[in-house]
């Protein structure tokens, strides 16, 4: 634990990419500083108008990548700009960027990342502020596509599907626990803060998140970005895609209030279950083969849930391989109250030197709100 | 989650109704899953049999317990897939080219090792067996070469397809590492393959026989165990080894599959031929029969398959003349209107006793000779009108309508020996004919395998005699157990070995391995079962009866006759060709193999193509390869015409489609006809070649492998067309707020 290099001046950087634009934007964004790329598959959305043809031959979604990687504050700025060049994300349906600070970031040596700022620095310095929040939803597989039509039908631009594991409670049931496998979707959009609040709720219904069993979802705060992902809207009524269609509605009304809904402002769309607040995420980057050890760990130090999202980072030690292969990481994912976050980090920690991997690493970042069922 | 913490440390004890509760609510929900696959083909199959035909259904009890139990095992075998076989081949593929085995690159290890999984997936499928038992009613004397492939050279058969099988796996992950589009190996391989069959086709009547079985042999190997084994090699490597925007996802090692073992067999048979060893047709009056002997004789020998074994060609011969003794009886016609002398008895009892016909009986007039009676109205004027009446006729006595057994259970059927085949586990490929009085010993005249100078039978080489010998001879037929102990337990031995020994990556849940690979072996077992028990007769039954829609025939285990249902011949066939199109769609849904791949696409792509898309559009494709086979057999045409055309076509389609559909389309090719496929299109094949005359029910398969991926590509086609993001408009970003 001691050779953890501790920094709060972090900002974590995602990007939501169609899949042809991933090497080229991942390359530039190296050459800007970044290191430690994460890149996890995905899919985007597609708007089913749910014909008979339609469901025999569902129309394929697009497909994308999310990446992640961890910037320090003073070169965030730096990044995100050779990221729009490169994907020229100004364009609309052409994908995302957007950056969440870091609560606390802590790394071994031999992990991929950027060597923090020296001295205390803002984050971006406001060239791609905006007022988002990013919201993600964890769901059992073919719910996703009911909770992704929810957000678009309130204005969310399309979200992103990733697949992953997740467990907690099924773990610790002896044998039985192969009736239900620990597959998961989860279901990714960045929205803007006044439109967060519907979504949420919208979502949650959709996926029904309050019952037992149903999945988690939370949001998190965005300190900037710009959100141009696309969504296929599969009818033979449109020409354009659906971006290209509010883009279009935009510049003809001149602002984009016409996009708020309509007459019922009374009619509260909260519901009745309260949120939990104020949480905090810790998040952990592993190799794939020793994220097990990782999972139980966490497990073992009381959370009461694990999600996994595997993916490869092209940019890390890949030892001495005859070809450029990639190597496989798993991000490992609990949400805590602020009282337990060191608990279980150093619990996991300890873990992570007992069997002897020297590259990991850990962030935080706020949870102001998250929902699930909360026992009876 | 609870806004506390909950340390609940201790595993989670649940009672034992929970328990229950928990496995019931799963099970269900699996069984539920196969229903929804399997209900529309039998649904259809029992329709169509019942109301478009109007024949009863023979042992219905029986075939509905079959279809139960294929249900079942159906479920089984796919928890299995998802529980064991697919996560031991991905980690497996995953962990290949990253660590190497006992110190060989990691490279060379892992062509080995695809070399060898191919290899013994083949030996494992039950497959070639399916094909060689349709190949027992080939007729030595009509396809001499042929016959001696599928009988007396099955042994080699099946080592020429593993061969092939092996080398298209280790070529398929040889393109995975060094990043190769699949698409020149299509174009390669429809070229050669096109080529040999055109010279197949044109060169020698003998040699052309083999395209129908060579082809099939493709389209049969990749079976339910090899494919999701070899998907998931393939994709745990292109996890690892496809980087910076390769295409690569893991498919397409399953097309390679498909198309090597029918050069492999092409090449057997061109071997056989060009080393003369291979049967003598000694009863052939055909044409090309006459002239191969004159090719012969210009070469300096008598006949053309000189260096054939001599035991063998014996045997061939009294095949031969068996065959030929049976076709010369009664015609069915003659039986149709033929008394037996019970029915004689019957019917003069009952004209003594009242002077009428007794019930089930009626008089019908039947036309004897062939010349008709024209009279003329006027009779000075020739050209009027004439009443034309027959010569000659006769007034017969015939049994009504049509009677069926009455059983509603096959009383020939054995279960335990369907199932366990009696624990004969090591069957022999080729063995001689058996025991045909039933008494456990050879008699005289029984077993054919050679004659000696006196022309006293006996059982082994010359100069051996066995009089006494008693008959336990193994058996060609595996029992359903057996069968699918063999097709899982030596491939998983062999993964498990090289994982945990070679490679030193044990899997991280034995339990849940072990727990699904006994699920796979019960769940093929029962399916084996189920599929003989229930879908082979309905499939014998349904293929046979359907050709009561062009000709007359007596159906399926029943006594009597039925008219053909239209008189014009031709609508007869277009229904037989509208119910081949409808069982193909029906049969397809229900594949196992094809379920698998349709779930790994959809996961490989992260939900991008839903698994129903790809079911669908397959589907399709099959049927419409089926009804295009079914106007093959029909209409007597040759196979090479149906067959080069379309890859033709392909691959000109194939050129401008993107990699990934690709990919999976030729994939889905080599994965359609699996064990549900194959009895029922095979059974309907041979009911109709008898009917029209056709050497062999082969060639449907084949065709039915070329719809789909037709189909996949077409579609693939029409989804790539994405809007066009307008290149000049920039909209800036929300600073604009």
């Amino acid at each position: 634990m001691s050779n953890y290099t501790q920094s709060d001046n972090f900002s974590l950087l995602s990007l939501i990419l169609p899949k042809e634009s991933v090497v080229t934007v991942s390359e530039a964004i190296g050459k800007a500083g970044a290191s430690g790329i994460f890149e996890v598959a995905a899919r985007g959305s597609v708007l089913n108008e749910g014909g008979f043809l339609q469901r025999m031959f569902p129309p394929p979604a697009p497909e994308q990548h999310l990446l992640q990687t961890l910037v320090p504050n003073d070169k965030v700025d730096a990044v995100t700009d050779a990221a729009v060049l490169a994907g020229n994300l100004n364009r609309m349906g052409a994908g995302a960027v957007f950056v969440i600070d870091c609560n606390d970031v802590r790394h071994t040596e031999k992990f991929p990342a950027p060597s923090p700022a020296v001295e205390d620095g803002n984050g971006s310095s406001g060239t791609y502020t905006a007022d988002l929040e990013a919201i993600c939803c964890i769901c059992e597989i073919g719910i996703a596509d009911d909770i992704a039509k929810a957000a678009l039908q309130n204005g969310a631009p399309g979200p992103t599907v990733t697949f992953g594991e997740g467990g907690g409670v099924r773990d610790k049931i002896p044998l039985l626990r192969i009736t239900k496998g620990p597959e998961k979707e989860f279901v990714w959009c960045v929205v803007d803060k006044n439109d967060a609040d519907e979504i949420f709720a919208d979502m949650a219904r959709a996926g029904h998140i309050s019952e037992p069993g149903r999945g988690f979802m939370y949001s998190i705060p965005v300190s900037s970005g710009i959100v141009n992902v696309s969504s296929v809207a599969a009818t033979a009524a449109h020409g354009a895609n659906m971006e290209q269609v509010i883009a279009a509605i935009d510049e003809i009304k001149g602002d984009k209030d016409w996009r708020a809904t309509t007459a019922e402002a009374t009619k509260s769309k909260a519901f009745k279950t309260n949120p939990l607040k104020n949480l905090i995420g810790l998040y952990c980057i592993v190799p794939r083969d020793n994220y097990s050890d990782v999972y139980d760990a966490i497990l073992e130090a009381g959370a009461p849930g694990v999600s996994t999202n595997f993916g490869v980072m092209n940019d890390a030690d890949a030892g001495d391989a005859e070809q450029a292969q990639n190597e496989e990481w798993a991000l490992v994912y609990t949400s805590l109250s602020p009282a337990n976050v060191d608990k279980v980090r150093d619990s996991v920690a300890k873990k992570i030197d007992e069997i002897g991997l020297d590259r990991a690493a850990f962030y935080t970042l706020p949870i102001p709100r998250a929902l699930t069922y909360l026992g009876g | 989650m609870s806004a506390e913490q909950s340390s609940d440390q201790d595993k989670l004890r649940l009672t034992t109704q929970q328990k229950i509760g928990i496995l019931c609510s799963f099970a269900k929900d699996k069984v539920v899953e196969q229903i929804q696959c399997v209900w529309f083909i039998i649904l259809y199959l029992v329709v169509f049999q019942l109301l478009v035909l109007g024949l009863p259904i023979v042992y219905s009890l029986m075939i509905a317990v079959g279809i139960g139990i294929v249900i079942i095992g159906l479920a089984f075998f796919m928890e299995g897939l998802r529980l064991g076989l697919m996560p031991l081949g991905e980690t497996l593929g995953s962990t290949l080219p990253r660590k190497k085995i006992f110190g060989i690159p990691c490279l060379p290890a892992s062509l080995a090792f695809g070399f060898v999984l191919g290899v013994f997936a083949t030996f494992a499928e039950p497959a070639i067996g399916v094909l060689r038992a349709a190949g027992s009613g080939v007729d030595p004397t009509l396809a001499p070469l042929l016959w001696t492939i599928l009988n007396t050279g099955a042994t080699n058969l099946v080592y020429s397809v593993g061969a092939g099988v092996g080398i298209a796996v280790l070529l398929g992950v040889l393109r995975f590492y060094k990043d190769w589009s699949l698409k020149p190996f299509i174009y390669v391989g429809v070229v050669v393959l096109s080529t040999f069959t055109l010279y197949f086709q044109f060169s020698d009547a003998r040699l052309q026989h083999v395209l129908g079985l060579a082809w099939d042999c493709g389209a049969v190997t990749t079976g339910p165990v090899t494919v999701p084994l070899v998907l998931a090699l393939g994709i745990g490597v292109c996890r690892i080894v496809s980087t910076g925007g390769s295409k690569n996802t893991g498919f397409g090692v399953v097309t390679l599959a498909s198309l090597f073992p029918i050069f492999a067999v092409l090449c057997y048979a061109t071997f056989l031929f060009e080393t003369k060893d291979y049967y003598f047709a000694t009863y052939s009056k055909a044409d090309w029969h006459t002239i191969a002997i004159e090719k012969a004789k210009q070469e300096g020998d008598e006949k053309y398959g000189k260096n054939y074994d001599p035991d063998l060609q014996r045997f061939g011969d009294i095949v031969a003349k068996r065959k030929i003794d049976s076709a010369g009886g009664a015609s069915e016609s003659d039986m149709a209107s033929s008394l037996s002398k019970v029915d004689l008895a019957e019917v003069q009892a009952s004209l003594d006793d009242t002077g009428k016909l007794p019930t089930g009986y009626s008089l019908q007039t039947q036309i004897a000779g062939s010349s008709l009676d024209a009279d003329p109205l006027d009779e000075e004027d020739n050209n009027s009108r004439s009443i034309v009446q027959p010569t000659s006729t006769n007034s017969i006595i015939v049994r009504d309508g049509v009677s069926t057994p009455d059983e509603v259970w096959d009383p020939g059927t054995e279960i335990m020996a369907a199932l366990t085949n009696n624990f004969d586990f090591f069957p022999k490929i080729f063995r001689p004919e058996e025991d045909t009085n039933g008494n456990g010993e050879l008699d005289e005249g029984e077993d054919i395998y050679s004659l000696d100078e006196n022309g006293t039978v006996v059982y082994n080489k010359e100069g051996e005699t066995y009089p006494h010998a008693v008959l336990n001879g193994p058996d060609q037929d595996r029992g359903a157990v057996e069968g699918a102990l063999w097709a899982i337990v030596p491939l998983c031995s062999i993964l498990l070995l090289v994982l945990v020994v070679g490679l030193k990556q044990p899997p991280k849940h034995y339990d849940e391995l072990f727990i699904g690979i006994i699920c796979a072996v019960i769940g093929m077992g029962l399916f084996n079962l189920g599929i003989a028990l229930g879908l082979t007769p309905l499939g014998e039954q349904l293929g046979g009866n359907v050709v009561s829609s062009f000709a007359a025939i007596e159906p399926w285990a029943a006594e009597g006759f039925v008219d053909p249902m239209f008189s014009s011949s031709n609508l007869g066939k277009a229904l037989a060709i509208l119910f081949g199109f409808i069982l193909g769609y029906g049969a397809t849904l229900a594949e196992p193999a094809l379920n698998a791949l349709g779930s790994t696409v959809e996961k490989i792509t992260v939900g991008a193509f839903k698994k129903s898309l790809l079911m669908q559009t397959v589907a399709t494709g099959v049927a419409i390869g089926i009804s295009t086979g079914v106007a093959k057999i029909a209409f007597n045409l040759d196979l090479w015409y149906l067959l080069i055309p379309p890859y033709m076509i392909l691959m000109v389609i194939t050129y401008f489609s993107s990699e990934d559909f690709v990919n999976f389309g030729w994939d889905s090719a080599g994965v359609t006809t699996g064990p549900i496929t194959v009895p029922l299109v095979l059974a309907m094949g041979l009911g109709i070649g008898s009917k029209t005359g056709a050497i062999d029910g082969f060639g449907v398969l084949a065709l039915a492998s070329i719809g789909p991926i037709i189909t996949v590509l077409i579609v693939g086609l029409i989804v790539r067309k994405k809007p066009k993001t307008d290149e000049n408009e920039i909209i800036t970003a929300t600073e604009a707020v």
